[in-house]
Order: structure tokens, then sequence, then C-alpha cells
């Protein structure tokens, strides 16, 4: 699952942000200039996939609430977001959401070494709140068997 | 001053409109009006009218013009140049009015059919307006980039993977290079872009565009302002008052929005955009700020 959650971020990031192309042929090309920027990318699609995981893990054998999947996505949407200009993407924006988009990409572009920082922060941050969740709460009971 | 601004007025009433759709940019709109008002008189704008085509800044149907007959205007006209200014009426209906000028000589035009026929095409794309051709014009390939000053991506490959693109192939007569500006990101990416020409009027446009690349800061948040963009031509060995007053009475902003046209009408959705163009006219679109390898690829490709 983690795997999934990765690649299904990785992908669409790196095509977005400019790193893989496929016209007019298949490449992946990280310039030198740019290599924090996609390391960066990288955290947070890794970090993304091993807290989107472990949430949905959490969700579905421990009826957890959803709270901290909402918290993780909410750190994948804003670290993807930053730095998503000037392609196709960022156009779609603007042209869709007019003013409005128009100001998202403003912001995105402007502040993409915070906001990335930013996401990371609130994804380590989640992945800490669910470790010790996951503690608690899958601790054996020994009590139990004493009697 | 005042034959200037009455250019200017009708600058900004009429655009190229006919190589594509009969479209005049909303930005003019404020102006038509100082006409229709009775700011301009009849006469002063026939002339303008005819300086604007004779300069090609309007391009008309040839086969309709006529020998001059008259100078008066038909009153329905300048109430069109009001309700269009208004936004009662679309851009087709007030155009429609200034073929009329056209078709009945009431203005009077001196364009021959070499100088129409002399647009610069290379393949399909129209880069009359575009910036200055880098190397050699016998090249058998052409590089176009489609570009947005605030644009991070544009300016990162123009300083980092231009400078390889040059010497393997600008150098070495194997392509020529030309950039046309397509501002997407917001006003001060068209202020930007306008600034540019106006240095090329003076012979400066490789150097204010080297100082927007180095000054580069950002989407809209006042880099590229007008004001900041005069206050980098202080830095260049050119006419000040020049460009001051090319920037501040948009004087380039047909030019600019003719080349977004060009960009529009070849798929161009984001930038960086690139088309490499063969000898015969074959087209390879390049989209993304791809490495040089690319594009030496594709060449052979078509070689």
């Amino acid at each position: 699952m983690l795997t999934l959650f990765f690649g299904g971020l990785f992908i669409p990031l790196i095509y977005v942000t400019e790193y893989l192309f496929f016209e007019p042929y298949l490449l992946f090309y990280v310039p030198e200039y740019e290599i924090l920027n996609f390391l960066s990318i990288f955290v947070i699609c890794a970090l993304t996939g091993l807290v989107l995981s472990m949430s949905i893990y959490r969700i579905r054998f421990l009826q957890a609430s959803t709270k901290k999947l909402r918290t993780g996505l909410l750190g994948s949407i804003v670290g993807a977001g930053a730095g998503a200009c000037c392609g196709g993407i960022g156009v779609a924006l603007i042209s869709i959401f007019g003013a409005v988009g128009g100001v998202a990409t403003s912001v995105l572009t402007n502040f993409e070494i915070p906001l990335r920082i930013g996401s990371i922060a609130i994804l380590v941050f989640t992945y800490f709140m669910i470790i010790k969740d996951l503690n608690r709460e899958c601790k054996v009971n020994f009590d139990k068997f004493r009697d | 001053m005042r034959y200037f601004a009455i250019i200017f007025g009708i600058m900004i009433i009429f655009s190229a409109q006919v190589v594509f759709a009969q479209e005049v940019p909303p930005w003019i709109k404020n102006s038509a009006g100082w006409w229709a008002d009775g700011s301009i008189d009849d006469a002063d704008f026939v002339k303008g009218i005819e300086f604007l085509v004779n300069e090609k800044i309007i391009h008309v149907d040839t086969n309709i013009l006529n020998e001059k007959k008259s100078d008066e205007i038909p009153p329905w006209i300048k109430n069109s140049a009001g309700w269009w200014a208004d936004g009662s009426i679309g851009d087709a209906d007030f155009l429609n009015g200034i073929q009329y000028l056209v078709s009945n000589g009431i203005i009077s035009v001196e364009i021959s059919q070499n100088e129409i026929d002399e647009k610069l095409m290379i393949g399909s794309f129209d880069l009359s307006n575009a910036g200055p051709i880098e190397g050699k014009s016998d090249a058998p390939f052409t590089i176009i980039m489609f570009t947005d000053h605030q644009c991070e991506k544009c300016v990162k490959w123009l300083i980092h993977e231009k400078e390889v693109i040059e010497e393997k192939l600008i150098e070495t007569n194997i392509a020529k290079f030309v950039i046309l500006d397509y501002p997407m990101l917001g006003e001060d990416s068209v202020s930007a872009a306008e600034a540019s020409y106006c240095a090329l009027e003076q012979g400066k446009y490789s150097e204010y565009h080297d100082i927007l690349s180095q000054r580069y800061a950002g989407v809209q948040n006042g880099w590229a302002s007008v004001d900041a963009l005069i206050g980098y031509a202080k830095g260049l060995d050119l006419n000040f008052d020049e460009f001051d007053n090319c920037l501040f009475w948009d004087q380039q902003a047909l030019r600019v929005d003719y080349n977004k046209k060009v960009a529009l009408s070849h798929g161009v959705v984001g930038t960086p955009t690139f088309f490499v163009v063969g000898p015969n006219g074959e087209i390879e679109k390049i989209a993304g700020s791809q490495p040089p390898m690319i594009f030496e690829a594709v060449i052979k490709e078509m070689s």
C-alpha cells in the first residue's frame, strides 16, 4: 500500500514539476540546479505513502478516526501544489478559477520552499502521532492472561 | 503631443485582428470613448488610421483598398466606438466599422504587395513581431521558444540550458533561436514582455532580457512591476525617456498581443514551450524545460 501511495503521488508530481516528460521522448531529467527541489518532492511522496498507509491501517483495523488521515492529506496537497507552475497545470488553474487560480499560482510559486518545508513538517508530525497511537492501541493486555 | 495622443488613442482602439479572429484587446476600450466623445476630431482620426496601417500595426486586406474619396466619417461609426467602449456591442461589430472606412476609401493606405508578403514566416509561425533571431539566418533549423518572464522554469532554462544550445547548435550554424513572449501569469508578465520590446527598439533586447532573468523573484510580487522595469533600464545605455514613454503608453502592447495569438494558434498551453522547425517546414513540439540533448535528438531525427 505504501508503494501504491508513493507511486500514485510521485509520478504525477514529477510530471507536473517537469522532471518527467512524455513527448517528444520519454525522459526523466533532474538538472543539477533542481536537485533540492526534486529531493523535497521525493521526501514528501515517501512520507505521504507512509502516513496514508498507516492511517488506513488504523482506520480499518483499529476503528480509529480519520483525523490523522486528513492531516496527512493536507500535508501532501500543500507540498504537492507548491512549485506546480507554469506548465499546463498553472494555466488550467488560472483559466478555470480565474482570479483565484491566479492568486493560487502566485502563492504556490512564491512560497514554494516554505510550503514544502511546512508540508514535510506536517507529515512528520502526523507520522509521529500515528506511531504514538499505534504503540498505545496495539499494546497487548497481559492482565487478561494472569487469572 | 496631441497628435501622439491621437495615434495612441487610435492604436488602442484598433488592433491587429485580420490574421486571426476579429478580436480587439479589452484593455483599449477605455480609450475608444475619447474619439466617441469628441476629444479626437475626425481628420486627425483618419490620419491616425493611415499611419497605423502604413506602419503595419493594423493589417488590412489589400483587395479592398480604394482610392481616397473623402475624409468624412459616418456618424454611426463614432457611435459604435462609444457603444463598444461601454460594452454595448462586441469587437466584431466595431471592427466592421473600421473595415467600412477602409473599403470606402475614407482611409487610403500605401502598401505594396511585396511588403505584405514579407511577413517573417518560418514554418507556420509568424515571427514578424518576435524578438531578434540569434544565429545565422540561413541556419536550416529554427528553435522557437514561448516564454513568460515570470515563469521560473523558463528563467532557469535560459540561464542554465541555453548556453549549451548556443554552443552545440547556434554557433555551429545548425539552428537559429528566437523568443516569443506568451505572458500568462499576470499583468506583470505583459509589462515585462512590453519592456523587452521597448528595449529591442533601441537595440538592447538581449541585455534587457538578461537583466530580467537575473532579477527574477516570483509571480506578481512586484519585481516586474512597471516601476521596477523602468528602473532596470537605467543600468543600460539607452534613451531612458524613449523607453519610459514606450512602456508607460503601452506602445508594444499590440506586438505582445500578436505573439500571444501566435502561441495560442499553435496550441501552446504553458511555458516554456519550444518548437523546432525544420528546413522543409516540419515542426516538432518540445513542451517543458527539457535538456539540450532532446533538441539535438529532434534535429537529428528531422535531418
